[in-house]
């Protein structure tokens, strides 16, 4: 349905672009074959059991560890026009599967790895990151000390943390003396005890982990990680909201051409169409944006960071709008589990906070924008 | 060899800094005059610049060499354009005439027409308007009831036009008129090109919610106008109209009349000289204003070819405008908001003229090309198969 020519497929990539369209035809294909045929069943799957289970069965059948894994660790080095375009299928279906566990996982092996340290995790499990502590520095509420051969011994309770029911091993902030230092704690029973969050999100289950004296070891990332981390973090939930948002559009259009009342499509009344026309008109903006983002990313730009802020602004805006217009123009329906429009409208409302940052990013916007008002230096042109 | 884009756009930065004033550097904010001698003395200046590209060889860069252009790219035409905008020059009197009449007379005029009309609009000779809307045919259209009826070799013109941008400086006129009133709607439509000075016209400029004149209102009694100056078939003027709708989104939709438009740039300078560049409020307006503008630019330069060579979809064209318009109407609401209660106009030079003047001119852009709601049925229609409304009777 887009209208908008761009896609996110142009420029070289490190896989033969047929290997990767096998690749995502073959993820959106696992998905389709796991789509629930009900809200209880979308819910049923999202139980951790069943989540372990489709992380296993989704490894074996492409990898899931390995695509955003650099290819010196056995990974498939995945940029992130490929990574988008899984991450709008999960989006799309709020499928409940760990991509961004993974791929976060994956991005600190690789800085680890690249500056020649050791990944103390192993790269083949999942690894759930306290995305808030990562990016906000909130104090945290974990205590690290000395323990044998160069380990520490944590202590403390976790916040709520997405994909933490399940994950093997927890990459978290801990106070080490007077410090706050990157640790990563294997979950093992005795010291590590793991409590299910009820969460405002009924699809994204979040965990708390209780520790007492637990085993970790330092992660010691480049000064250039966390930034780099949540530049890719802020894109993939941009690209999540893009697929979210294109599919509340697709289904919304759906249902008002089917509907009728008084004799007619309910979709022919101004007051239903203009609403699908303005979720459409802020997908499209969203598309566009994400590509932009996902180009300058690409391209290591110089304002890859605002490209990336304003790609999740409009995707998370575009979301936000297509996930209320749907509960709308499905009325009384759209307000049932007989649809699955609160599950996505849930989504959205709990992914504005999700990285303990707005991703309305505001201010980071602000910033950019006032930074480059301010350096007449940046003459911008379109056409080239 | 064919210059390439980057020589070109020096060649053109070059011509332009020796025959123009640059704008002045940063946000200058300030409101033209646009009494009606002000207006005048603009238009009197496009026309003169106009001459002056036509002579320099900058005019009609993407026209056929026949009708004395430069047989260039579409693209060449944008990047001057765009070189265009870091100029105090205007030539806002003549968008009409170059980018819809010229469409039209390419598209449907004679050999004749356009041998004699196509050299006239390059140099700036002939502005143009066009008289479509009625007090009854707003976004109806096809309700329109001025009659052009043929009586021999001349169309015998009668009728009423308003809301005619340009009425009162142009010396052709577009006109939309039923030739045949035996037919309704979009059948019995003519087409006809009406030179302004003819007899029987009047113009009465209309004025606007900024106190400016910018549009007219043209009477049309017993009005001669010559049959060689149909377009196209008689009573095929609703095909023509498209076309010229068609090329009035792409104009909008493509940005061409987007100069001197408030955006992002003026919300920071107003946000700098108020002290109020750290209030969170004030962040947030500057934020969403830089996501919108990032968004348009991510439109257009991702369809540039396809708006260029005209092959983006209708939908595109329209949605471009939409998206236009939204920025527009938000960022002159933050204006207000950002420059805080009027100030002392006698104080001098300040935000506050600026942005009054566009609080209220925004508009001219929203309704301009269609109202923003006739816009969403067509994108309803086209772009998302939506069913149609019952017909009006």
């Amino acid at each position: 349905m887009s209208i908008n020519a761009a896609t996110h497929d142009d420029g070289p990539a490190l896989l033969a672009s047929d290997e990767r369209d096998l690749l995502r035809s073959s993820f959106s294909r696992f998905l389709e074959a796991a789509a629930p045929g009900s809200v209880t069943a979308h819910l049923a799957g999202c139980e951790a059991r069943a989540r372990t289970k489709a992380w296993l069965a989704l490894d074996e059948h492409c990898g899931l560890h390995a695509l955003a894994l650099s290819p010196d660790a056995g990974g498939l080095g995945l940029d992130p026009t490929e990574l988008a375009a899984m991450f709008e299928e999960v989006g799309a279906r709020l499928a409940p599967v760990p991509l961004l566990a993974s791929g976060g996982g994956a991005l600190l092996a690789n800085d680890l790895l690249a500056r020649g340290k050791a990944v103390p995790w192993d790269v083949r499990e999942l690894v759930a990151l306290d995305w808030v502590g990562l990016f906000t520095g909130a104090a945290t509420r974990l205590d690290a000390m000395p323990g044998a051969d160069g380990t520490f011994l944590v202590s403390g309770v976790t916040g709520a943390i997405p994909d933490a029911d399940f994950a093997s091993w927890l990459v978290v902030p801990a106070r080490l003396g007077d410090e706050e230092r990157t640790i990563v704690i294997q979950r093992q029973p005795g010291t590590c005890e793991v409590e299910s969050v009820t969460n405002f999100d009924l699809t994204r289950p979040h965990a708390r982990w209780t520790l007492r004296g637990a085993r970790a070891e330092l992660v010691e990332l480049g000064d250039g990680a966390i930034p780099a981390l949540r530049r890719w973090a802020l894109l993939m939930m941009a690209a999540e909201h893009a697929g979210l948002a294109a599919n509340r559009l697709r289904e919304m259009t759906e249902h008002v051409t089917l509907r009728h009342q008084f004799g007619q499509p309910i979709g022919s009344f101004q007051a239903i169409a203009h609403a699908c026309v303005d979720v459409m008109v802020a997908v499209e903006g969203a598309r566009a944006l994400l590509t932009h983002g996902v180009q300058a990313c690409r391209s290591a730009s110089p304002d890859i960071d605002l490209a990336v802020d304003v790609a999740c602004a409009q995707c998370f805006a575009a979301a936000d709008l297509a996930a209320a217009k749907a509960i709308e123009l499905y009325g009384a329906i759209g307000f049932t589990w007989e649809s699955s429009a609160h599950l996505y409208y849930r989504r959205v409302a709990a992914n504005r906070f999700l990285f303990g940052l707005s991703c309305t990013r505001d201010d980071a916007i602000a910033d950019a924008a006032i930074g480059e008002a301010c350096d007449q230096a940046i003459t911008r042109t379109t056409y080239a | 060899m064919p210059e390439d884009m980057a020589t070109f756009r020096n060649r053109a930065r070059e011509w332009l800094a020796r025959n123009a004033e640059p704008r002045a550097p940063g946000v200058a904010m300030q409101v033209a005059a646009h009494d009606g001698a002000a207006l005048a003395r603009a238009d009197d200046e496009g026309r003169r610049w106009q001459g002056m590209l036509h002579e320099a060889g900058f005019a009609g860069l993407d026209w056929p060499l026949e009708y004395g252009g430069r047989g260039m790219s579409k693209r060449a035409a944008a990047v001057f354009l765009e070189e265009e905008r870091g100029f105090a020059v205007s030539r806002q009197v003549m968008t009409i005439a170059l980018n819809m009449a010229s469409r039209v007379l390419m598209a449907h005029g004679s050999d004749d027409q356009k041998h004699h009309h196509l050299p006239r609009i390059l140099d700036g000779r002939s502005v143009w308007c066009q008289m479509f809307s009625e007090p009854e045919a707003g976004s109806d259209l096809f309700s329109l009831k001025t009659k052009a009826v043929l009586d021999g070799d001349r169309f015998r013109v009668n009728g009423r036009k308003i809301w005619i941008s340009m009425a009162d400086r142009a010396d052709y006129g577009m006109l939309l008129a039923r030739s045949d009133p035996g037919q309704s709607r979009h059948k019995g439509l003519s087409f006809i090109i009406v030179p302004m000075g003819l007899p029987g016209i009047t113009v009465r400029p209309i004025q606007q919610a900024t106190g400016a004149p910018e549009f007219c209102e043209v009477f049309l009694d017993d009005v001669l106008v010559p049959a060689e100056n149909l377009i196209g078939s008689l009573h095929g003027g609703a095909q023509i109209a498209f076309t010229l709708l068609k090329a009035e989104r792409e104009m909008l939709g493509a940005g061409m009349a987007l100069n001197d438009r408030p955006g992002l740039g003026e919300l920071i300078e107003t946000a700098r000289r108020r002290g109020t560049l750290n209030d969170a409020p004030v962040r947030r307006q500057l934020g969403r204003a830089c996501v919108r503008e990032r968004m348009l630019q991510a439109l257009w330069g991702q369809n540039a070819d396809a708006l260029l060579d005209g092959t983006a979809s209708d939908s595109l064209a329209v949605l471009l405008k939409l998206l236009s318009a939204d920025h527009l109407a938000k960022t002159v609401q933050a204006g207000m908001e950002l420059s805080g209660p009027a100030p002392d106009l006698a104080e001098g030079d300040d935000c506050g003229p600026y942005w009054q003047y566009h609080y209220l001119h925004a508009w001219a852009e929203r309704f301009g090309g269609g109202t923003e709601q006739i816009q969403k049925n067509t994108l309803a229609q086209q772009a998302l198969n939506l069913p149609r409304p019952p017909r009006a009777v």
